[in-house]
């Protein structure tokens, strides 16, 4: 389940289907849905990843269909404005899988086998593929245009995609479903519900047009050089990359983009193609960097018996923003000191690795080893991370945190008091001065529950620990030190 | 503008006693910071040199603290004045001419993975605790590397102090050669960067090519403010009477770090090779 939480309660926004079979839904209290569903494991509910999985969802869907976009309307079945749907056009598509039906049922298989839940729907109109997909009587449908009356009179209003207070009107007037909707007069249906309604209900069944806008696919830039024969000599391979890259370069340009993902591939006989890549931390299309960075990288590539070609792949592109030129020359020396800071830790990032090169993600926890966590410098999503609850920053926590507590012998006078004496890496120190509890108690949805009493101490030489008694165990820990 | 220390000091008329109280009243760490950066004019601490300067944290009779990692895995432990660095680098970025407000550009690289302060820490000294959206994004500005191996580390230390970019370095100096030392501070003095290796206190007596050398250690103070002590091991191009000691109090109510300087400072005994010996 996923949990949100606003000003008065936590709710669940998102459930599996066990928990949806055991009587938990979207909007329910958490006490009550953990009432019916005791064993369900919990997380916090992110809008902004939802969004980013659905992208990635109907990215991936652009094996089925070259139009596909995310449902725009906005209702949704859950009723919080993101999007739940992804959709694709068809047309012409079916005769690549035999059938409609088989396309869907592949679909069905492919998603299920990476444990995602979905129905799916294809219909002669999206209006009619949207309401069978989520009101249908079964999980994979394919309605054509000679039985989609029959299809669509048993669903009920709220598959017309209507905001709630036209659904809640015709409710109060008796109509349910959208047989009976069809059996009224229709003009005397625009004076009382709106012309939403109409259009609506016009789009269900292909009286009017509907546009949607699909994603764009961008395609990867590819370049490549093919020897007469397969080559060992390093110099050939190198001259070729650089040509490449200049050519790439020129690409660039003419695109106003710039590379931030770059692949160089050997095709060698005889022997598997071998590729390295490089990560740039903001686009760019200066052939110097790109080929400071991709040197060292061409130069330990194994050459096998000779390689018969090379191939040059931007694989992550970006537009790059224009910026204002001197006219003397010479750029602004921030911006010049900027650059270098950008190259440095480019290759930083190709020398060492990605995962090497980090920066702060601060997460709204109280616990010190989740809130203190570290993203790659260079990763895709990198930049759009932000810092979580600011008040978390401004605790007084010290200013070294050990990677894991280290267990201690401690000998506390008073249950709830700061020891008195404790034995850390083979050295007794005796505690002076002591502040505390602070109670710290770990996240329960996280599996391990544990309560932490942390106390600052100082010993004889003057130096601040933070210590904690775990209640559960009562076992000393040290898990900073004030240095 | 805090007074210069010599002026005070050559006062006769002001004593020790006053002049802590002026240069506490408010003055944040940044005062002292500038004095600092003035090129080593009033209290030769020789952090205005292009350079490495080295820190060894050694707690006051801390046996097990100077014993080399060859026992067991637990004893040997060491640990970085990080609160003292990291206040040296942010006052540093605050003060004239060294502001960090391009904060795309003016980056903070903490190597190794030993120099990781928490982010409390950082979040606190960038904006001297104001709590404001500004200081949480400084966090932004910091880089963390993390080298698989020595040899990785001592490069990507070697790379950092090229770049003309970067605010400031702070980086794990353990078990560094003497010709890497020297690689690295001429690299160092190339590139202008301010670079900190906190080393372990058991290579106190490695030779190093470093511009100075400090060693910093915790005194008895109180839960609100946390002291220390710094002592001057080795400073080039700084005279024999130049200060060795100094202490230092960090304000640490409210999230906030703010450094002041007490009483002993420029008082500090006057550098001669017996006196190296740190004081009660």
């Amino acid at each position: 389940m996923l949990v949100t939480t606003d000003a008065r309660q936590e709710s669940v926004a998102r459930c599996c289907v066990t928990a949806a079979a055991a009587g938990v839904h979207a909007g329910m209290n958490l006490a009550e849905a953990r009432a019916l569903c005791p064993n369900a494991s919990m997380a916090m509910f992110d809008p902004a990843r939802s969004r980013e999985s659905m992208e990635l969802l109907a990215r991936w869907c652009m094996r089925y269909s070259p139009t596909v976009c995310i449902d725009p309307t906005a209702t949704g079945v859950f009723g919080d404005g993101l999007p739940d749907g992804v959709l694709l056009d068809l047309t012409g598509e079916e005769h690549l899988f035999g059938t409609e039906y088989l396309l869907l049922h592949e679909l069905m298989n492919k998603l299920e086998r990476v444990r995602m839940t979905a129905r799916l729907a294809a219909a002669p109109t999206l209006g009619a593929a949207w309401a069978l997909a989520r009101f249908g009587r079964n999980s994979v449908s394919v309605t054509t245009a000679a039985n989609l009356g029959a299809a669509l009179d048993p669903l009920p209003i709220m598959a017309l995609r209507i905001d709630s207070t036209v659904h809640d009107s015709l409710r109060q007037v008796g109509v349910e479903r959208i047989a009976q909707l069809a059996a009224l007069p229709r003009d005397r249906l625009a004076s009382r519900f709106g012309d939403s309604l109409l259009l609506r209900f016009d789009q269900l069944y292909g009286r009017a047009s509907e546009i949607i806008e699909p994603i764009r696919a961008t395609e990867p830039i590819c370049i490549g050089r093919g020897f007469d024969g397969a080559t060992i000599q390093l110099e050939a391979l190198t001259l070729t990359v650089q040509e490449l890259l200049e050519e790439l370069a020129h690409i660039l340009l003419c695109q106003e983009s710039g590379v931030r993902q770059l692949v160089v591939e050997y095709s060698r006989i005889d022997a598997p193609a071998v590729s390295r890549e490089v990560l740039l931390g903001r686009a760019s299309r200066d052939v110097k960097h790109l080929w400071s960075l991709l040197r060292p990288k061409v130069e330990a590539m194994n050459l096998g018996y000779g390689v018969e070609a090379v191939t040059l792949k931007a694989s992550w592109i970006e537009v790059i923003k224009h910026e204002q030129l001197t006219v003397w020359g010479g750029g602004n020396p921030e911006n010049d000191a900027g650059h270098d800071v950008e190259h440095l830790l480019d290759t930083l990032v190709n020398r060492c690795g990605t995962q090497q090169v980090l920066r702060a993600c601060a997460v709204p926890s109280y616990v010190p080893e989740i809130a203190r966590q570290f993203v790659p410098l260079h990763a895709k999503q990198s930049r759009q991370t932000r810092c979580g609850q600011m008040s978390l920053l401004f605790e007084d926590r010290p200013s070294f945190l050990l990677d894991k507590p280290e267990a201690v012998e401690a000998m506390a006078l008073l249950p709830d008091h700061p020891p008195a004496r404790i034995r850390w890496q083979a050295q007794d120190h005796s505690i002076q001065s002591g502040v505390g509890p602070e109670r710290i108690v770990t996240e329960w949805w996280e599996g391990r529950y544990s309560t932490r009493d942390y106390f600052k101490v100082q010993n004889e030489e003057g130096l601040w620990l933070w210590v904690f008694r775990e209640l559960e165990t009562s076992r000393w820990f040290v898990h900073g030190l004030w240095v | 503008m805090v007074p210069s220390l010599r002026s005070l000091l050559s006062n006769p008329r002001l004593k020790l006693k006053t002049a802590t109280q002026i240069l506490s009243q408010g003055h944040a760490f940044s005062d002292f910071s500038n004095a600092v950066g003035d090129r080593d004019r009033h209290v030769h601490l020789g952090l205005g040199d292009q350079g490495i300067h080295e820190w060894f944290y050694q707690p006051e009779g801390s046996g097990g603290y100077l014993r080399a990692p060859n026992i067991s895995t637990s004893l040997g432990a060491w640990y970085p004045p990080l609160t003292l660095l990291a206040g040296l680098v942010f006052s540093w970025g605050r003060s004239a001419g060294n502001t960090l407000t391009n904060r795309d550009s003016k980056k903070i690289l903490f190597i190794g993975r030993k120099c990781w302060p928490t982010f409390q820490l950082l979040a606190g000294m960038a904006g001297g605790g104001t709590g404001a959206q500004a200081d949480v994004e400084s966090l932004q500005q910091c880089v963390f590397i993390h080298p698989r191996n020595d040899a990785e580390r001592f490069w990507s230390i070697g790379e950092a102090l090229r770049c003309r970019g970067l605010a400031a370095i702070i980086a794990d100096g353990s078990r560094i050669p003497q010709v890497v030392s020297r690689r690295l501070q001429l690299a160092a003095e190339s590139g202008g960067t301010l670079a900190f290796l906190a080393r372990p206190p058991w290579e106190q007596r490695e030779p190093s090519w470093a511009a100075s050398r400090w060693r910093v250690g915790p005194l008895r103070s109180s839960e609100a403010s946390m002291q220390w002590e710094i002592e001057r091991i080795r400073g080039r191009q700084q005279g024999q009477d130049a200060p060795r000691h100094f202490t230092l109090a960090c304000e640490v109510l409210s999230g906030s770090c703010t450094f002041n300087l007490s009483a002993r400072v420029g008082r500090g005994t006057v550098g001669t090779k017996e006196s190296s010996a740190r004081t009660a």
